[in-house]
């Protein structure tokens, strides 16, 4: 019995030993200006559980809707995303996918079928644990 | 003798060719409900030491190396646990983590002849089933070395004569804690349609039935070939990008595997098993990354 005890003692320690997180490499994803027309923007602000700083620039570019996140630097989480929200807290949300990184311009295109304008903010959001780490409100 | 060895083994190779999955959520592979022959009276504590190769969905491999105590609480009553990792590669990259912990009780009713034991239990998972590749890209439950939910475990195996087995058991998830964030549309690779999203992935019960034949072939050497067939009791689900659920059609329904064990027990009781098994019939979805094409098994077992 003082072995078993002792086998599942140790358990905690192999399950904490990890700790999973968000790329971290610069990432510089840009769009041709040139070649796209801008349909809304935003100003990231921290949120409760992290900090967050950039902007935010909706472009459509033929028929695609692209979102934009330049000049952008997020504190790291375990399981970050990107979220068009209509709540600053997600309740009616489209999630965007897995943050491609902590530091740097990278884009996200937005589906066809998602009207942005149903959208008011743009949130970096750590699904796992449901913290908000960055809001920007979108004025169209 | 001969003849049903090699029928058994041709059978295997044979079937691998079309065969499509092999699912165990972790009972079929527990205690009573795998062993074979009965734990020797003369100690009190065994350890075991196993490796598990399987080939599932899209190539990916995974080997799962687990360690096990047992120890026996007078004549009837025995505990295991049980702790489990995976080692998973693919073409999505690699990745290693500790997977499940198994707590099992067993109560063993004996005769001269016949031999019925009772377990359960529970599955704790150690992970939330959310590693990341190496480019932090979410990973199909394939990869991953728990699917996340805290599992109860009870069972029957009954042996009669030595020599015919009957197991029947339930795995049903008490608490779900799947925290998967993996969308098949995040990669570009069309390998990845092997897989089902399973986003916040929920995941039915399943019930197994196994029947197995012991047949000694020397002092100390055992086989069993066995069939064992597994319902999965409803439809699975997962969470959109919106927060809504999708039931995934095909997820319920039958699996029907073979499984061969060969095992030998050595001086001062220590034993070697192998154990390999591959499906015959497979539910049409399986997205719950349990999937294998065929399952290899070896175990060293101390007694002390």
């Amino acid at each position: 019995m003082r072995y078993f005890i002792v086998f599942i003692a140790l358990l905690p320690l192999l399950s904490a030993c990890k700790k999973e997180s968000s790329p971290t490499r610069q990432l510089d994803e840009t769009v041709d200006l040139a070649k796209v027309e801008k349909k809304a923007s935003g100003e990231f602000s921290n949120g409760p559980y992290g900090q967050v700083i950039g902007q935010v620039r909706v472009y459509s570019q033929e028929q695609d809707l692209i979102l934009a996140l330049e000049n952008f630097s997020s504190s790291n989480g375990p399981d970050l995303k990107v979220y068009l929200s209509k709540e600053e807290t997600p309740v009616n949300f489209y999630n965007l996918g897995s943050l491609r990184s902590t530091r740097g311009n990278q884009i996200y295109k937005i589906p066809q079928n998602v009207n942005y304008k149903d959208y008011k903010y743009v949130l970096v959001f750590c699904q796992q644990f449901k913290h908000v780490f960055g809001v920007a409100a979108i004025t169209f | 003798m001969k003849r049903i060895l090699l029928f058994t083994i041709a059978s295997f190779i044979y079937l691998q060719g079309f065969s499509q999955g092999c699912s165990d959520a972790g009972f079929c592979s527990l205690g009573a409900l795998k062993e074979v022959g009965q734990e020797n009276a003369q100690y009190k504590n065994h350890i075991d030491f196993g490796l598990n190769y399987g080939l599932g969905e899209a190539n990916t491999s995974t080997i799962n190396p687990y360690v096990q105590y047992g120890r026996n609480l007078g004549n009837s009553f025995s505990i295991l646990g049980k702790l489990t990792g995976t080692y998973a590669s693919g073409f999505l990259g690699s990745k290693f983590n500790v997977g499940d912990f198994y707590a099992v009780g067993n109560y063993n009713l004996k005769s001269s002849r016949n031999n019925w034991n009772f377990i359960g239990g529970l599955k704790v998972p150690l992970t939330t089933a959310n590693d990341k590749n190496s480019n932090g890209k979410p990973l199909p439950l394939d990869y991953q070395s728990s699917i996340g939910t805290f599992d109860l475990i009870l069972g029957s195996n009954y042996i009669y004569k030595n020599s015919l087995e009957v197991d029947a058991a339930l795995q049903a998830p008490l608490a779900q804690h799947n925290k998967s964030t993996f969308f098949t549309d995040e990669y570009t690779d069309e390998r990845i349609n092997k897989f089902t999203s399973t986003n916040n992935f929920r995941r039915r019960a399943d019930v197994l039935l196994r029947i197995g034949y012991y047949i000694k072939l020397a002092t100390g050497v055992t086989v069993k070939p066995n069939l064992l067939g597994i319902y999965h009791l409803g439809k699975d689900t997962f969470e959109d990008r919106t927060g809504n659920d999708v039931i995934i059609s095909g997820s319920e329904g039958f699996t029907l595997n073979g499984g061969f064990v060969l095992s030998k027990t050595f001086r001062k009781s220590s034993r070697l098993e192998l154990i390999a098994a591959t499906p015959f019939a497979v539910r049409k979805v399986r997205p719950d990354g349990l999937t294998r094409e065929f399952a290899v098994n070896i175990q060293y077992s101390i007694p002390f």
